[in-house]
């Protein structure tokens, strides 16, 4: 791998790629924008810099998404340990 | 995300960078589709956009920010600015949804604070941001404990396990001497079980530390973040690591081979994931939110 030497930006040249062309995942988005970056109180956040964002939109953003989309894990656990019995008796033979 | 412009009476503030910071910024739209451009405040560059009240203003705020698509229409367009501007000079990102009413209050947030700024910008020239996670998925289920006890019914003739045929038909008052009986092998093979998942998640630790420890060293700086959320990341298992690191640029191309060495040698069901370049989010914090306390000692 080569690095630009000196001039600027200085970036190396997986920045650009395959880094560059992929879409940035929103989760490790989020974990910067919401909880990282300057905080500086501008003129219209004033009333709203002790609420805990990421919390807040965190929590707006887990519910919106278990309206839209069944969690991976639903439908796991329950129904296993239903079947269990059953599987048992019929591995019997 | 309103895309009209007509109500646009505030100031959306992305990054606050070394000049010049406009070059990379033709073209680039910002949050609420405004455009992007600089305001020159003592010194340096604050990159910002117009954008309306009725969007930004404190009340839109608290709902728009409950609204998943309106979040993650912004934090990608701050992201966009952001990254653009961290390519051509160096910048100190600004959290999402800062907000001024105009330009002569976001100079004056700039003059009160350039001592703060000025040093993080000097701290961070030439360093980029790389993502490192780490997620754990646990033991399969593969190996249901109820097909296993079946062999607690098996005829003695076929043999179930280590047990042994003979395990069924000995009283259980002599077993327990021996091998012991099928309750007690069951427990057995259960302890082995739960020491073998103990084993797993020692492994699964060690090489968290190890991940986290050597990519450490290689870094100027590193920051942990809090473990994601497997609804947000569609990730299976946990998050075990979501670390960021503060390199060098010129040290980047070592970083990388080393964090894909330790992807490559993660013990089985754990994995690694790099992200990035980021422009420094994770290290851009003022030492202190209040303004400067020194008079204009470095005008």
């Amino acid at each position: 791998m080569r690095v630009h030497g000196g001039e600027r930006p200085a970036l190396p040249e997986w920045a650009d790629s395959p880094f560059g062309d992929r879409e940035v995942a929103l989760v490790d988005l989020l974990d910067r924008v919401l909880a990282t970056g300057v905080v500086v109180i501008g003129d219209l956040t004033i009333s709203i810099a002790g609420v805990d964002l990421v919390r807040v939109s965190l929590n707006a953003l887990v519910a919106s998404i278990d309206e839209d989309t069944p969690s991976p894990w639903e439908g796991g656990d329950k129904a296993d340990a239903g079947q269990e019995r059953g599987a048992g008796d019929s591995g019997a033979r | 995300m309103t895309h009209e412009r007509e109500g646009a009476d505030a100031l959306y503030l992305y990054a606050v960078a070394r000049p010049p910071a406009g070059g990379a910024l033709d073209g680039i739209a910002g949050v609420g589709g405004g455009p992007v451009h600089v305001v020159s405040a003592h010194g340096l560059d604050a990159v910002v956009s117009p954008v309306a009240l009725e969007e930004f203003g404190e009340e839109a705020l608290r709902r728009n920010l409950e609204d998943m698509a309106w979040l993650e229409a912004a934090a990608r367009a701050h992201h966009r600015v952001v990254d653009a501007v961290f390519r051509s000079t160096v910048a100190v990102p600004l959290r999402l949804a800062t907000v001024f009413l105009g330009e002569e209050s976001l100079r004056s947030m700039v003059g009160e604070r350039r001592g703060h700024i000025t040093a993080v910008l000097s701290r961070l020239v030439g360093r980029i941001e790389v993502g490192v996670r780490v997620h754990a998925v646990p033991e399969q289920r593969g190996s249901r404990p109820g097909g296993r006890a079946s062999g607690r019914t098996a005829e003695p003739g076929r043999p179930a396990g280590a047990a042994g045929p003979t395990g069924a038909a000995r009283p259980a008052g002599q077993g327990g001497a021996a091998e012991g009986g099928p309750g007690r092998s069951y427990l057995v093979r259960r302890q082995r079980r739960e020491a073998e998942r103990e084993r797993t998640w020692a492994t699964v630790g060690a090489y968290v530390h190890r991940v986290r420890d050597e990519l450490a060293a290689m870094a100027e700086d590193w920051a942990q973040h809090r473990p994601q959320d497997p609804r947000l990341s569609r990730m299976e298992g946990s998050n075990v690591l979501n670390a960021a690191f503060l390199v060098p640029a010129d040290r980047s191309p070592r970083f990388l081979e080393h964090a894909e060495h330790l992807r490559r040698v993660a013990p089985p069901g754990t994995l690694l994931s790099v992200s990035g370049p980021w422009a420094p989010y994770s290290f851009a914090r003022l030492d202190d939110a209040a303004p400067d306390r020194e008079p204009e000692a470095h005008g």
